[in-house]
């Protein structure tokens, strides 16, 4: 898991569209691929994004749906995956912490 | 990498998706209004709620009580089961009242002017109260057209029984702006004399 979660390739999942089968990350509209920079990229490189910065012109209503299924199927998961690892981590510290010893 | 695990992506996502319809159906406002929305602003919901009385159209607010009578007469305390908020919007005003003195001059049926302002009572509605169902969500929303003495405004009661979303109550809200701003102008563009007119009458 941890290997998994090395920090600079985690975030690379996130800089990046991801090729998911038979869909290749090139072949994705000029919107997906604004919604992906202006908004996930956005959090993964600098920690947020205002609406203000989003050109709402660029991207259609279908590019964002299928974007938020893009995420909800490729990223939401290895969020997931990393909390779990955090809070593993957090309760670790908690128990062998010798300060906070539970024995 | 803290922003990015801690916010609610899918969340958020789905309020651009509220705000991009809203864009596409009338014009930026929305996107205005909202431009300094950070995507780590915590307690959004929070936000919407004291903007609901920032907002420049708005004019005042009330909680709403039931009218309960005793024998003693009605009771002093009570707890309130909702809020009503009142906007009086410009471009509302000016633009009944255009229509009032195209009705006035007979430039237009009488018809036409119900109809007109029906439009606007029935987008303020379905701008502003989300679901299209006939179930109730905790948000109503009227339009009075007003009268010499009264303001034209739009009243909006949210039940603190009922869940509702400040976002979306605002997001209508400024989407109906937009309508009564895009209506007006194309008013004064179908009947430029008019303008004239009430600048006279000022």
């Amino acid at each position: 898991m941890e290997r998994e979660i090395n920090k600079d390739s985690f975030l690379d999942e996130f800089r990046k569209v991801r090729d998911i089968g038979n869909r290749k990350a090139k072949d994705r509209s000029p919107g997906f691929v604004y919604i992906h920079t202006a908004t996930v990229k956005s959090l993964a490189e600098k920690g947020e994004f205002k609406v203000g910065d989003i050109d709402f012109s660029r991207f259609t209503a279908e590019d964002l749906a299928e974007y938020m299924e893009y995420y909800e199927n490729t990223l939401a998961p290895k969020v997931s995956l990393a909390n779990k690892l955090f809070s593993t981590l957090r309760s670790a510290n908690t128990v062998f912490a010798p300060s906070k010893s539970c024995y | 990498m803290t922003e990015l695990l801690n916010c609610d992506v899918p969340e958020l996502l789905s309020r651009l998706g509220d705000i991009k319809e809203l864009y596409d159906i009338t014009d930026a406002t929305t996107v205005r209004f909202f431009s300094d929305f950070t995507s780590c602003m915590d307690d959004f919901e929070c936000f919407c709620f004291e903007m609901m009385g920032d907002m420049e159209e708005f004019d005042y607010s009330e909680e709403l009580y039931y009218e309960e009578e005793t024998a003693e007469g009605i009771e002093d305390e009570r707890e309130a089961y909702g809020e009503m908020y009142v906007y009086t919007p410009k471009d509302l005003q000016m633009y009944i009242d255009r229509l009032r003195l195209l009705l006035s001059q007979k430039r237009i049926k009488r018809r036409d002017y119900i109809s007109r302002i029906n439009e606007l009572e029935r987008l303020a509605v379905n701008y502003v109260v989300h679901t299209r169902t006939n179930y109730y969500g905790g948000v109503w929303c009227e339009m009075d057209a007003g009268t010499k003495k009264q303001k034209s405004r739009i009243k909006v009661y949210t039940d603190y029984n009922g869940y509702c979303s400040f976002f979306e109550i605002i997001c209508g809200v400024l989407a109906f702006f937009s309508h009564c701003r895009k209506r007006l102008a194309e008013l004064e563009r179908d009947y430029p004399e008019v303008q004239q007119k009430l600048a006279e009458a000022a």
